[in-house]
Parts: structure tokens; sequence; C-alpha cells
């Protein structure tokens, strides 16, 4: 009978952490809100005519502005992987506004911090980049992750080999 | 069997693909050495050159994005070297709006295009004239992966070492070809902040 419990306790433990390593992105919930699953860029180029649609985007945070109700991020959009985790800066299509009601803390997303979104576009905002006029996509937040844990735990499993000797 | 082979043959062609165009690099040969081109700009307009080196800055225009750079050699893949044998300066210009955020500073960058002749910029308090290129093709280089801080007794691959700050901080890169940025990335690659 003791030796039950152990086991139980033992799958429950290895339970705990693989569960644990498929870090969650976005809640399923939000997931199935998604309505535009195209290009980025193209919906960068006109975002008037993708008001009320709602997306699924990630990135990293360029900048964290504090708004009177609220925060408004400006993130360099990437592509995204497994888990939704957003990949690597240089393949960016582009930059988007992210605003949400909450306060989002710049010590917490600050600058470099990857992060992916689900939410509406309500509109866009041409902003300065040196002297050329950049049309920023304006996406209402309705759920948005941080990633903070390394991404060899959030995304699958890493194996590595190697061949060690002391002296 | 025989499709198997092609098959390898493929994979290990691909694996060559150069950061500039194969015929691109035949238009611009022969080849036109920096430090003569820098000498005299103008009289190598519209020579098709490639060029590479490290970025020092970005400035985005209304049209156009022009990419100050430092100059170095290139190797066999036409990579930046090593910075200690730049011969100067050269600044890109594109019709591409090339965010400053992806092209940041000290990144690598190899460029193919034609001589578009000088302009005039300053360097501290000198003047200082750029050779002006006009690009066709830009191949921004991934992001080296930082040298460990002491020789390894367990050979390339036993890294990444996940006690290094690289490894839990920002950004968390992704390298989507895993191990291939170790030959493009030999360790000796001088690293730069």
């Amino acid at each position: 009978m003791g030796r039950d419990r152990m086991l139980r306790a033992l799958a429950a433990a290895i339970a705990c952490i693989a569960l644990a390593g498929c870090a969650a992105g976005i809640s399923r919930q939000a997931r199935s809100q998604v309505t535009y699953w195209g290009p980025f860029s193209e919906m960068q180029e006109n975002p008037d005519a993708h008001k009320k649609d709602v997306v699924l985007l990630g990135g990293r945070i360029i900048e964290n502005d504090t708004l009177p109700h609220g925060s408004e991020l400006a993130v360099l959009q990437t592509p995204l992987g497994s888990y939704d985790r957003p990949g690597s800066p240089d393949a960016s299509e582009g930059r988007f506004l992210v605003r949400s009601n909450d306060f989002l803390d710049p010590g917490v997303y600050e600058k470099g911090a990857m992060v992916t979104v689900v939410g509406e576009i309500v509109g866009s905002e041409s902003r300065k980049i040196g002297d050329f006029n950049y049309v920023h996509p304006i996406i209402q937040e309705r759920e948005i992750k941080l990633w903070k844990e390394p991404m060899w735990l959030g995304n699958g499993i890493h194996f590595s080999v190697g061949v060690g000797a002391t002296f | 069997m025989w499709i198997g082979l092609l098959l390898l043959l493929a994979f290990a062609l691909s694996a060559c693909a150069t950061a500039i165009s194969r015929p691109y690099q035949d238009m611009a040969r022969p080849e036109v050495s920096f430090g003569t081109l820098i000498a005299q700009p103008d009289a190598y307009k519209g020579r098709k050159v490639i060029l590479g080196g490290y970025i020092l800055e970005v400035s985005n225009e209304q049209g156009e994005t022009f990419v100050t750079v430092l100059q170095t050699p290139l190797d066999h893949w036409l990579q930046p070297g090593d910075d200690r044998q730049s011969q100067g300066r050269f600044i890109i210009r594109t019709k591409q709006f090339l965010d400053p955020e992806v092209y940041a500073k000290d990144r690598a960058v190899t460029v193919g295009g034609s001589v578009a002749g000088s302009t005039p910029g300053q360097v501290g308090g000198s003047e200082y004239s750029y050779p002006l290129i006009d690009a066709d093709e830009l191949y921004l280089w991934p992001p080296p992966k930082p040298a460990p801080a002491y020789p390894s007794v367990y050979g390339p691959y036993y890294y990444p070492y996940w006690w290094d700050g690289y490894w839990w901080g920002y950004p968390y890169y992704y390298y989507p070809w895993g191990g291939v940025y170790y030959r493009h990335y030999p360790r000796s690659h001088p690293p730069r902040r």
C-alpha cells in the first residue's frame, strides 16, 4: 500500500513536470475569436480595411507608454512559432500598436520582451520612424501573453548530448 | 537509391546558399577592392560591387532608407569579418523601408549593389566622403551566438549553456536551423557590443 502511494505521487510529479513543460500561450477561448489569419504585411498596408477583425499577433516590445486608462505597447512584429510564441525579429514584417485597458507595467512588459496578443483592429496611426511616416495598426487587446520563461522550456523538448571529462 | 542520393545532394547544395545570388556575384566581377573604391568613388559609378560590414546607423527617409556601414573584408561566404581590418565606411541606399529595430547597430550586413558615387558626411568633426551604394540585394546576417567565456572541454555541441545569461535573457532569439550557425559563426568572431 505504501508502495502504491509512492507510485501515485511519482506519477503526479511527472505529470506536473510534463504539463509545466507545455507552457501555454494564448487560451483556446481567445484563439477561437480570431477572424483574420492572413499575412501581417497585407493588414499593415491597410489596417482600416480590416477594422473589427480580430488578429493573433506577436513580437518584441519596442516601447511601453502608460496612458491615462491603461497602456500602449509598440511592438515589432515577428512570425509565431509553436504555442504562438514569437520567433526571430529578423523575419519581421513591420510594427503595430497594442492598446490595453489594463496597466501593463513597463517594468514587466519592458522593452525587448516578447509578447503574443489577441485583439481587435480598431484603427491605425501614422508615426514617424526617422523621417518615414509608418502606419501602425492599432490592436485593442483582449488577451496578452508575456513570454518570460526561456524558449526551450516552453517550446517542446530539447535534448542535448555531451561527453564530459574532469581533470 | 538514386533518388536518395539526389535528395542528399540537393540538401547539401541548398546548405551552400549564399548571401548574394550567384548571378550577382558574377556581375560584380572583376572585383573592385574597397580601398580603390573609397579613394575615388565617382570613377566607379555604375559598377556592381559586393560589400559588407557592421551597421553604424540607419536613417529612414520618406521612400528611402540609408544604412551607414563600417566596412570589413568578407570571407568565403561573403560574411563580414574582423572590424580591425576595416578600410572605411560606406552608405547603402535602398527604396525599401528597413526597420532600425531589425537593422540595429553592430549587426552584420552584406550588400550587392551599384556604385552611385559619393556623399559627403562627417565623422567626428572631420569631413568624410562616403561611397554610396544603391542596393540590389541586401542580406542581414543572423546575430552571432555568444562565445563561452572560458574554453570548453565539451566541444561546440554541448552549447547552449543554460547558466549563461543569454539563454535566459531577452531577446529569445529563434534559430530555425540550429547548429548551422556554427559554421557561419566561428567562435573567433569578434564579440561586438
